[in-house]
């Protein structure tokens, strides 16, 4: 007799394990990053971790000397300098948090593929719920734990006056730091929920760019402007008026209330502001939970439903014609620069690389103008001075070295057989990254340089202005691409190839001089020779990107096919003894679908002989 | 003339495949035919240029590809076993990607999207974003791409996957007309019906090696079978089918 269904059915898990499984499931999701190759995230995890920790570990450490000095020479300073480290602590905390919340954006609800893969699972939809909701919040548990469980202990240790102290100062400094990461991670969580839900996936995935852009906006601000952000906070709770603007309005205010109500404040004020900040990490917990108490079923079907079609703006349509008629002619060009342009708009990881980089560039040019503004008010604008003239290139340095850094980083790695099948020749696969890197780089930052110009100071300065900057970036995307060689987007991502650990130094120069000596030189020339001499400046620089373009074309033409493997550099990957690169460099090794063509000649052999255990293991599984 | 000769692939000490020989004429489709891991894939991969031989070559009317495989390329039209596709460009602009690529005009490239998304009843989702195409739609945008240019060699890796039964009739004589229009069409496919009808001759793969090259009616011949399906099973699959079967059933019982 054949066996029944029931029979053949195990025992269905409990609800209880089958949240359990759901909440693993989705925690171990959030941890799988598709920017890197399979089997790199945990060297990116130790990264990630380390980076996170380290400032919680040397801190402490400067602060054993500190505070009993302080509490012997300068005893009435000990409170204010207490609050200015905890808000050091709460924002770094935060801040990493935020980063956090952004770069994991596209996980933070179901999508397509979880809805797929759950819905026909034999799992009640408040259970899928709850199993996600419990992923989400673990996640932002560990990261918490991770950011301050060892200042937690260390901070009050170092700073307490008394051993008595220390208890209530340690569970002060977790909960008010806890709570603002919470804020911060659910505020984000939240505002994408209600994207999601009142306007669709679309305008969520477009929010995400924004998002991101902000993000590192706020974190790089936050991390320049420390100091400023500590200081004027102080003042505020000494003044002691609620009424304060910075009081009523900025979270780090709030969340230091609460740590020194725990902590054992005597100051009132105190009070209001721990009240604040509970709400404020609560309400976007608690919105969070509702959406998907109230909106996982229609979460779910804005996951599986098909995007409304795309259509392209007359203005886009226009520009992409002239482009097509006057810049990129050759159809295989076009096809590349397409391909790039669309990859940077459409695919998570590219869009998400350049809203850090934009955010991150954006970041520079308001510090570079804002202290002068503070200091000068409007009328540090009013004429061209070297923050304001640097614009410009600060833009076009962040928008040049974020475009190169996307060159490398792949889309969709099996989808490159299109490339490697249609037999475009070397010199039209360097002449369509070419123009896609000066499209993305260089009009950007002659409008930039154009308005600035002619909105602060003289229309006649705009064209000068525009021709001086657009020329310096091109010599800036010419340098950067001097080694660049395939189609970009195609090619394996081996990281430690900038060797920024190394040549931090000389890049943190090249960026001062290319931005603030060459807007020096510029100022120079503007006082002395006048706009004609900013423009004879130009057409050196010009000069100089054409010769260098030169050289490259020549180099091209004796290139016999085009590169979709990657370089390894050796030095880096195998002779640095960097953990971490030893880490990525094994995993590139062994990363499947990633080599495809011969092994490269002139190669030491241990780098010749990973290079073929990696055909090996992509030929297998072709 | 497409040729391969001592076709060699060695994956470290593993063969994937090994003196694989055969020749097909313009005009005719040859279908490649073997089961998993027979070295199929392997085959269309050195090819399409994907691979590089360890041994032996391919040739086009007697010049070794690899000699100027920019030159063989242009003229290769490949559908991939699996729809890897960049899908966040939508259909009409990965079409009009893949022509570009190609060096077709803007004029050619309009011309040709359009009559083949009409072709395929893509026309309403062109400009939907490829995430939200089925398989069969995928599979149709990998066979406008792989023609669009109009190709001389033609190499399809189960092009009918996921598609309807009225497209995959429609590919069937498609690949037909392809051939009398002069094209080298190479077919490799599990549908031995499919293959049955449409390739002059076939060439079975077993364990890397060539197990038969001839055609559909000389391979009945040879081992006195019916259909190229009882040909196959003779020449390649000598597994009992219905054991198997009633092992998988006793091991779901238990």
């Amino acid at each position: 007799m054949p066996p029944s269904a029931t029979d053949r059915l195990a025992e269905p898990l409990e609800a209880r394990d089958q949240v359990r499984t759901i909440a693993r499931a989705t925690f171990d999701g959030f941890l799988q990053s598709d920017l890197m190759p399979q089997g790199m995230q945990a060297p990116a995890i130790i990264w990630a971790a380390a980076f996170l920790v380290a400032p919680a570990l040397f801190l402490p450490a400067q602060f054993m000397v500190k505070y009993p000095l302080m509490r012997r020479f300068h005893p009435d300073m000990v409170e204010t300098a207490l609050w200015d480290d905890r808000m050091l602590f709460m924002l770094m905390s935060a801040g990493a948090m935020g980063l956090v919340s952004v770069v994991l954006w596209d996980t933070l609800f179901p999508a397509r593929r979880d809805a797929f893969v759950l819905t026909p699972l034999p799992v009640a939809l408040p259970v899928q719920m709850l199993g996600r909701l419990a992923g989400l919040i673990t996640l932002c548990l560990v990261f918490v734990v991770t950011l301050n469980g060892v200042p937690a202990f260390t901070f009050p240790v170092v700073a307490s006056a008394t051993f008595a102290v220390m208890p209530r100062t340690m569970i002060g400094h977790l909960t008010a730091a806890a709570l603002a990461d919470v804020f911060v991670f659910f505020s984000v969580t939240a505002l994408q929920g209600i994207v999601i839900l009142g306007f669709g996936r679309r305008s969520a995935a477009r929010l995400a760019a924004v998002a991101q852009t902000a993000a590192v906006l706020c974190l790089v601000l936050t991390l320049l402007f420390i100091g400023g952000i500590r200081e004027v906070t102080r003042d505020a709770i000494l003044r002691g008026d609620m009424a304060d603007p910075i009081l009523r309005f900025a979270p780090i205010a709030w969340f230091l209330g609460l740590y020194e109500l725990i902590a054992g404040t005597p100051r009132a004020i105190m009070t209001p502001l721990a009240v604040r900040a509970l709400i404020a990490a609560l309400a976007p917990l608690v919105v969070t939970v509702a959406i998907y108490f109230f909106g996982y079923q229609r979460l779910l079907a804005r996951a599986v439903e098909t995007p409304p079609r795309s259509r392209r703006s007359l203005l886009v349509v226009a520009a992409s014609r002239v482009i097509r008629l006057v810049f990129v002619r050759r159809a295989e060009e076009q096809a590349i620069c397409a391909f790039v342009l669309r990859a940077i708009a459409r695919s998570g990881r590219h869009s998400m690389l350049m809203s850090m980089y934009l955010g991150g560039g954006l970041a520079l040019m308001i510090t570079a103008v804002l202290p002068d503004v503070i200091r000068f008010g409007s009328s540090a604008l009013g004429e061209p001075r070297v923050p304001t003239l640097a614009l410009p290139l600060i833009l076009s340095a962040a928008l040049a070295v974020g475009v190169r850094i996307i060159f490398t980083i792949p889309a969709e790695m099996n989808a490159r057989w299109l490339f490697q099948t249609t037999g475009i020749s070397p010199r039209r696969a360097d002449a369509g990254a070419h123009k896609a890197m000066l499209l993305i780089v260089v009009p950007p930052v002659i409008l930039t340089a154009a308005v600035s110009a002619a909105v602060l100071w003289d229309r006649r300065l705009a064209l000068p202005h525009a021709a001086y900057c657009g020329a310096l970036s091109l010599v800036l995307c010419e340098v950067l691409l001097a080694r660049y060689r395939g189609i970009p987007l195609t090619r394996p991502y081996v990281p430690g190839g900038s060797r920024i650990h190394m040549l931090w130094a000389f890049y943190l120069s090249a960026f001062l001089t290319y931005t603030f000596t060459a807007t020096q030189f510029e100022r120079t020339l503007l006082h002395s020779g006048g706009t004609l001499a900013v423009l004879k400046a130009a057409a050196v620089f010009g000069a100089i990107a054409f010769v260098i373009w030169l050289r490259r074309k020549s180099k091209v033409r004796t290139w016999d096919d085009v590169l979709y493997d990657a370089e390894i550099p050796e030095d880096v990957m195998f002779q640095g003894f960097n953990l971490t690169e030893v880490y990525a460099a094994q995993a590139v090794a062994h990363a499947p679908s990633i080599y495809s063509g011969p092994p490269p000649r002139n190669r030491p052999q241990k780098a010749r002989e990973t290079h073929e255990a990696a055909n090996d293991s992509t030929d297998r599984s072709v | 003339m497409l040729e391969a000769r001592g076709l060699t692939k060695y994956y470290s000490a593993i063969t994937g495949v090994r003196d694989v020989n055969f020749r097909v004429e313009r005009g005719t489709v040859l279908g490649l035919l073997g089961p998993n891991g027979s070295g199929k894939s392997t085959t269309v991969g050195m090819l399409t240029g994907l691979l590089e031989p360890s041994g032996g070559s391919v040739t086009l009317n007697g010049t070794d590809i690899r000699s100027d495989l920019l030159r063989y390329k242009q003229d290769l039209g490949y559908v991939p076993e699996e729809a890897q596709l960049y899908t966040w460009m939508t259909g009409a602009e990965y079409l009009t990607f893949c022509a570009r690529l190609r060096g077709l005009t803007a004029a050619q490239t309009r011309r040709r999207i359009d009559a083949l998304l009409n072709v395929f009843g893509l026309q309403t989702d062109r400009d939907a974003a490829m995430s939200a195409y089925s398989k069969g739609m995928r599979q149709k945008i990998l066979l406008s791409a792989a023609l669009i240019h109009n190709p001389s060699i033609v190499v399809l890796d189960e092009p009918c996957s996921g598609l309807d039964i009225g497209t995959t009739l429609v590919i069937r004589s498609l690949i037909q007309r392809l051939a009398q229009g002069g094209c080298v069409v190479i077919y490799s496919s599990h549908e031995l019906e499919m293959v049955e009808r449409v390739c002059k001759e076939v060439l079975i793969l077993r364990e890397g090696r060539v197990a038969a090259h001839a055609t559909t009616a000389q391979l009945r011949e040879q081992v006195n079978a019916s259909s190229l399906e009882d040909a196959f099973r003779a020449l390649v699959f000598t597994t009992d089918v219905d054991a198997v079967a009633g092992e998988i059933v006793a091991a779901i019982s238990h």
